[in-house]
Parts: C-alpha cells; sequence; structure tokens
C-alpha cells in the first residue's frame, strides 16, 4: 500500500461507521461516527486520522468525542428554543469531532464556538464554516485556519497507510470468519464456466 | 411518496397498497420496465443525439491489450477502459474469490491521458487490489461464457454465422461479476456527479458502462475470429447481435442495498406505481396503444419461452408466468372491451383477479410500454436525497415517535420474533471476502456480528421499549437510555410516511429467500431471464435486444 490512500469521501463514512462498530458501540452510534467523518472529510480536516485517535479511547472504554457531541446535539436540539451552555468532558481526544454535532445545533441557535481560560478554541457558524482559534489543542501539529463554506468541495482526502490499517483492522471487527458452510453458501462448490 | 400522497387518487385510481406491493413474494416478481435504468438511459443517449466510437484497440493475437470506447454528448464525454486479458480456466470464477477476469474496465470521466491509461493499466485489472481515481465513475470486470464466446468465434472464424439456438441458450459472451461505482475503490462519489443531468437517475455511470463493455464483448470476439480465420473471416450478423445482452452474476452482495438505500427504494417504487396509476386512470385506449400493448405481450410471450431456469423456486414461477401470459393474451383477444371507460384499469383489475403474481407484474410492465408519453416524465424521481433526516430531531417526543411507528410499522405485528423460525437467519459480512452472507443463527457462529438489516425486528424491540417508557418528554431522554435503539428511531424517523421505502417483510425468517430482493433491484435495472443458481445468486442478462451504440440513432 501507499504512504496515503486518497479515499472518496463514501469510503471515508463507510470505514469509520464500520470501525466504530467495531470498537463496541451501537450501529446508531456508529453511523454518526461515520457521518461526521464524512463532514469533516467535506473540509478537508483529517477525519480518519483524527478517528484512530479516539476509537482508540473507545477500546479502552472511556469517554470519546463522538458521543459527547451526539449527546450535545440531542439536548440542545430537544430544548424549548433556549441555548444552554454545556460543560464538555475533559479529556476527549480528538476534539475535531465535535464540530460536526456543533453545526448540528448552529444550524438550529446560530453560530457557537468552544472556549476555555486561554480563549476561543474554535467557532463553527450555522453554514457550516468553522474557525480555529488560538486554544484549539489536540494531537496533531501544524495545523492551519480553515474556513469552509457550505459548498466548498475539498478534494480526496489523503489518508495515511498506517492509519487505514488501523481503521481497516477496528472495521474486521463487524465480519465473521470464515467457515466450509459460509464458502459451501456462497457458491465455492459451483462452476463458472458456463 | 407520502403516504398521504399516495392517497391522493390518480384521476380516481389509487396507488397500489404498499403492504402488498412491498412482500418480498411480490417484490420477487418484479419485471423490467420502460423505467427500468437501462431503458432510461438508452433514451436520453438517443434523444440527445450521444455519438459513440472507439478511438484505440490494441489487442494482440492472443486476445490481450486494451480499447477505448467514446461516448460523447452535447455537453460532456466518457469513455469506457477495456484490458483484453488471456485467462486460464481454471481461473475463471465469478466470485468475489477470483483474483484475475477475461477482461476488465474503468469508465473514465472524460477522455483519457496516456498516462491515465498506463495508470488504469496498472490498478484497473486487479479489481479490488487495486485504487482508482476520482477521474473514474466505475470499476468492473467480466467473464466469458466458454461455451458460446468459443461457438461464436469459431463459426465467424469459419466464414458463417453462429448457430442462434446457441445464442439463445446462453445470451451473452461475457458476464459481468462487478461494477463498483459511488467511491468504490477511490472511484467518484456519487455526490460529484449527480447533478450531471445524463447520470442523475440511479446507476447511469454503471449501466453506460455494462452497454459500452457489450459492445466489447462482440468486438473481442469478432478479432478472435479474424485471428482464427483471416481473411474468410466474418463480422456478426446484426439480428444475432442484437439478441445478445451482456450477463451478470451477481451474490448476494446486491441484497442489502435496498434495505440500506430506503429512501430510494421508496422512489423507484414510487415512479413505478405511480406509471401505473397513471396509465389506469386513461379514460380511452388509443389504437397505437393497443397495438403496442400487442407487441409487448407477444414479445413477453417469446422472452418467457426463451427464459431458462433449473431453479425449483423460479422454475415454478416461470410456469406460472407462461399459464399467465397465455390467459392473458386470449382475454385480449376476447374479453377485453377496449371501448369501454377506463379500459386499461378494466384490463388491470381483470389481471388481479386472474393473474399470478408472476403475471400481475409482468402486466404492470407491458401496460406501461406503450405509453411513454404519460409515463417517461416520471423518470426524473427514480433518485432520491438519501442525506435528508439523517439528524434526529430530538426534540420529537416519544409520543410522536410512538405514533409515527405505530402508523407506519403496522406490519411490524405479523411476526413473531420469539419463534426461532422467524429469527433463523442472520446477515453478516465475511471476513475473508468482505461480502455480505447470510448465515444461520442456531448452527453457525458469528451472530454477535450481525448486520442490522432485521428491520421488522429491530422495530419490534423499539416497540417494546417505546411501551415500556413511563415518561413522556422528547426522545433525547429515550435515546440517552436506549442508545441500541438509535439506529432504528433514526430510521423510522427518516422515512417518516414514505409508503414504499422499507419491506414489510421478516428477511430473518427461515423461509425467506433473499433472491426476492435481488429480482426487485435487478428489474429496475432492467434486467432480463432472471437465473437463480441458488437461494443466493443469480445469472441475468442486461441490454439482450436493445440497440448497441452503432444503431441507437437508426
Amino acid at each position: 500500500m501507499p504512504a496515503t490512500v486518497d479515499m472518496a469521501h463514501s469510503e471515508v463514512r463507510s470505514l469509520v461507521t464500520k470501525a466504530a462498530r467495531g470498537a463496541g458501540m451501537s450501529w446508531g452510534m456508529a453511523e454518526e461516527a461515520g457521518w461526521a467523518a464524512d463532514w469533516l472529510a467535506r473540509r478537508a480536516m483529517p477525519a480518519a486520522d483524527w478517528a484512530t485517535l479516539w476509537l482508540g479511547k473507545v477500546l479502552e472504554g472511556r469517554a470519546n468525542s463522538v458521543e459527547a457531541g451526539v449527546l450535545f446535539a440531542d439536548r440542545m436540539t430537544a430544548g424549548r428554543g433556549e441555548f444552554d451552555p454545556f460543560a464538555l468532558a475533559d479529556d476527549l481526544f480528538a476534539p475535531g469531532f465535535l464540530l460536526p454535532f456543533l453545526h448540528r445545533v448552529a444550524m438550529r441557535h446560530g453560530p457557537l464556538e468552544i472556549t476555555c481560560t486561554a480563549g476561543r478554541a474554535a467557532k463553527v457558524d450555522p453554514d457550516g464554516c468553522v474557525t480555529f482559534g488560538p486554544a484549539w489543542s489536540d494531537h496533531s501539529t501544524g495545523w492551519s485556519v480553515v474556513l469552509a463554506g457550505p459548498d466548498l468541495r475539498a478534494g480526496r482526502l489523503p489518508v495515511p497507510a498506517t492509519v487505514v490499517d488501523c481503521l481497516e483492522g477496528l472495521a474486521l471487527r463487524t465480519t465473521v470468519p470464515p467457515s466450509d458452510t459460509s464458502r459451501r453458501d456462497a457458491g465455492s462448490a459451483t462452476t463458472d464456466n458456463d | 411518496m407520502t403516504t398521504a400522497e399516495r392517497r391522493v387518487l390518480q384521476g380516481e385510481i389509487a396507488l397500489r397498497d404498499p403492504d402488498s406491493v412491498m412482500r418480498l413474494s411480490r417484490m420477487g416478481s418484479a419485471h423490467p420496465m420502460r423505467l427500468s435504468f437501462l431503458r432510461v438511459l438508452l433514451r436520453r443517449l438517443k434523444a440527445e443525439g450521444w455519438r459513440f466510437d472507439r478511438p484505440l484497440w490494441e489487442v494482440d493475437a492472443q486476445g490481450v491489450g486494451r480499447a477505448v470506447y467514446r461516448a460523447r454528448g452535447p455537453q460532456r464525454t466518457y469513455s469506457l477502459v477495456a484490458f483484453a486479458h488471456d485467462l486460464p480456466d481454471e481461473m475463471r470464477s465469478d466470485r468475489v474469490i477470483a483474483t484475475a477476469w477475461d477482461a476488465t474496465f474503468a469508465l473514465v470521466d472524460g477522455e483519457p491521458t496516456a498516462g491515465d491509461l498506463d495508470r488504469l493499466a496498472a490498478n484497473v485489472p486487479l479489481q479490488e487490489a487495486g485504487r482508482i481515481s476520482a477521474k473514474e465513475l466505475c470499476l468492473s470486470r467480466a467473464n466469458r461464457s466458454v461455451r458460446l464466446f468459443s461457438h461464436v468465434v469459431g463459426r465467424l472464424a469459419e466464414g458463417r454465422q453462429p448457430d442462434v439456438a446457441e445464442i439463445d441458450a446462453v445470451g451473452y459472451l461475457m458476464r459481468t461479476t462487478a461494477v463498483y461505482g459511488s467511491g468504490k475503490f477511490g472511484a467518484a462519489d456519487r455526490e460529484d456527479i449527480a447533478d450531471r443531468p445524463e447520470l442523475k437517475a440511479p446507476f447511469q455511470a454503471e449501466m453506460l458502462s455494462v452497454w459500452l463493455t457489450r459492445a466489447f464483448t462482440v468486438d473481442i470476439a469478432e478479432h478472435m475470429a479474424r485471428v482464427q480465420g483471416g481473411a474468410q473471416a466474418v463480422a456478426l450478423g446484426r439480428d444475432l447481435r442484437r439478441r445478445l445482452g451482456v450477463g451478470n452474476s451477481t451474490g448476494l452482495g446486491m441484497a442489502p442495498f435496498l434495505v440500506r438505500h430506503p429512501r430510494l427504494l421508496n422512489s423507484w417504487m414510487t415512479v413505478r406505481e405511480t406509471a401505473l396509476a397513471r396509465v389506469r386512470a386513461l379514460p380511452v385506449a388509443g389504437s397505437d396503444e393497443i397495438a403496442g400493448f400487442v407487441r409487448a405481450l407477444s414479445d413477453a410471450n417469446e422472452n418467457a419461452s426463451l427464459w431458462q431456469s433449473d431453479h425449483p423456486a423460479q422454475t415454478a414461477k416461470l410456469g406460472a408466468l407462461r399459464g399467465d401470459l397465455t390467459l392473458l393474451f386470449g382475454y385480449v383477444q376476447q374479453g377485453w372491451d377496449h371501448h369501454a371507460p377506463c379500459p386499461w384499469d378494466a384490463l388491470w383489475r381483470w389481471g388481479e383477479a386472474h393473474l399470478s403474481d408472476e403475471g400481475q407484474e409482468c402486466l404492470v410492465s407491458l401496460l406501461l410500454e406503450p405509453h411513454g408519453a404519460v409515463v417517461d416524465d416520471l423518470a426524473d424521481g427514480l433518485d432520491a436525497d438519501e442525506a435528508e433526516g439523517f439528524s434526529i430531531d430530538a426534540s420529537l417526543t416519544v409520543e410522536a415517535l410512538r405514533a409515527v411507528v405505530a402508523r407506519d410499522y403496522g406490519w411490524v405485528r405479523r411476526f413473531d420474533f420469539d419463534d426461532p423460525v422467524q429469527t433463523a437467519r442472520f446477515w453478516y459480512v465475511s471476513e475473508e471476502k468482505l461480502e455480505p452472507r447470510l448465515g444461520s443463527r442456531h448452527d453457525e457462529a458469528g451472530q454477535e456480528r450481525e448486520q442490522p438489516l432485521g428491520i421488522a425486528r429491530a422495530v419490534s424491540d423499539l416497540m417494546a421499549a417505546l411501551d415500556g417508557w413511563a415518561g413522556g418528554g422528547a426522545i433525547a431522554a429515550f435515546l440517552m437510555r436506549y442508545p441500541e435503539h438509535r439506529h432504528t428511531v433514526r430510521r423510522v424517523l427518516m422515512l417518516r410516511g414514505l409508503a414504499y421505502a422499507e419491506i414489510c417483510d421478516n428477511v430473518l425468517d427461515a423461509a425467506t429467500l433473499p433472491i426476492d430482493i435481488l429480482r426487485c433491484k435487478l428489474a429496475f435495472f432492467g434486467a432480463t431471464r432472471f437465473d437463480p443458481r441458488s437461494d443466493r445468486w443469480v445469472r441475468i442478462s442486461l441490454f439482450q435486444g436493445q440497440p448497441f451504440p452503432d444503431e441507437l440513432a437508426d
């Protein structure tokens, strides 16, 4: 496999969904993870790389960005129109995966931002634009501020082969090992030379 | 199509009841029709005056090499890049385990450069083990029908035409065993091309790829005949050529699609049912339309006589279809009063009373056939926005969710999931080949890795959880307590009121025949000669009887 694989957005979504399920999430939550990865990939954010970070925490049974994002979005969209400040749990790895869910809420309540004592970490507009602030942090380096409009079509997503391997390893946990019955039922005993 | 809209009469004709149309037994009797995807494609190509040529043919005496087929439309060009291989018989397999094929293909957006051709040559023959780019729309491969290919090449090399009975017995020189698109293996995402008018309807790129592949299958046979026969070799006669389609070998991989794409399924079914209702609502039957119907009936009779299958279920269906067509022919000639008000509706009602599911579904296709002016515009509604409604509206109340489930999923109560027979199957993905398979829950390992395709059971479980939920309020709290139902709640809400989105059956039941799901999807593709080789995989033919690229303008 080459050092990076240019993945279609639908491939990223499918792979992250399966990897999340393989890491032990419910199908419904795994779908949210896949959707969020797609949202990030469309904005040229390293969705697959980030996914490996928080999925690692899922395997350890720790809180993760997707479940926190879903919880936040459900609470905010279930309210009576008032926006309630929401304290995120500490130690959420790959917090970029919160952004799609912030956007879901921003479409209802207007622009949102993540702040902390160090200032603004990120701002998400109702149109899907994301602006990172000086307080943004994760384990990556060399980030730039990204302005992404809703119609912005990012190019292919270069994903390190090691990341693909990691996600595919988790995705394999949704599959069933081979058996003679399985092979036979799939047609292994028939000839195709008609 | 919402339930409310379905109730809106088309003239005085309501659309058919989804609880009948969406049963597997009925879906498994579906027939191709003029709104099938390959017919939609060919009509557009013809109407817009697309031009076709073969700018590259570099194939050697062993039948190895490459070719390019070009389709040029008013705004865009697409090119099928074909790689011909010399495949030993022992390596020929239609299943996903195969690693080599008689021919491999990629449909390119635009015209391939020399660099593109080299890049594709390094990847396309590898299929799943290779990568294509956003410049490609489809990746596919095909294997020869050894017997017919050999017969056709041998006869043409001798300067003779092939035996028509041999051609009809098989119906194709090559069969595709997978046609990948929509981002698979690096291809362009569907959303990148979905706004192009020529690709808006479902699977148009895939259909174009297969149609051009059909031309390649004849070209490679004629090429090999010239290699063998030299100057005495002849080309395949036009009439015989028309009898050839492209075969397709399809396994379970296609079955989950209809469960996973319910909004799309709703669009397809709604289009077909609306078309039927429009025809039934016509106050009179014109002479041209009656003549067209009779021609279509005659063609259906011929097709049924040539349609072969050894599968017991399909053999029974074929027997029923042949009997139905005989009955229908007799009624049309002697019993049907085509001067009566709404004569097409009268004919349909007679069919409902006298024909089997097979015959009735065939009658749907026959009724649509002569009515292009009435129904063809419906093809614009075959696609669907599948992202709509993905985000759960957590402000919805539990009471409202209960009401939606009760209104749209009442059919689920037909099943008893405490009965082991009704949960006997489970759908899974094979670790070995990453393909969907169907296991026996009580005999095979792996059910803990079951795919979420048992919608009826999932909704039944959701109903039980909702029954036991004492609190009211927004569903956010319910989802926090029951995260395992998030998948089902999303689905229920996304499909709110879409009458034809769900297969109203239990796909986990021991008696479920996956080939019923396959047949429904393949009928929408436009496939003919549906021939199950087991309960789980089938062979069909595409484009049989349809024009070739050099005939389309005729």
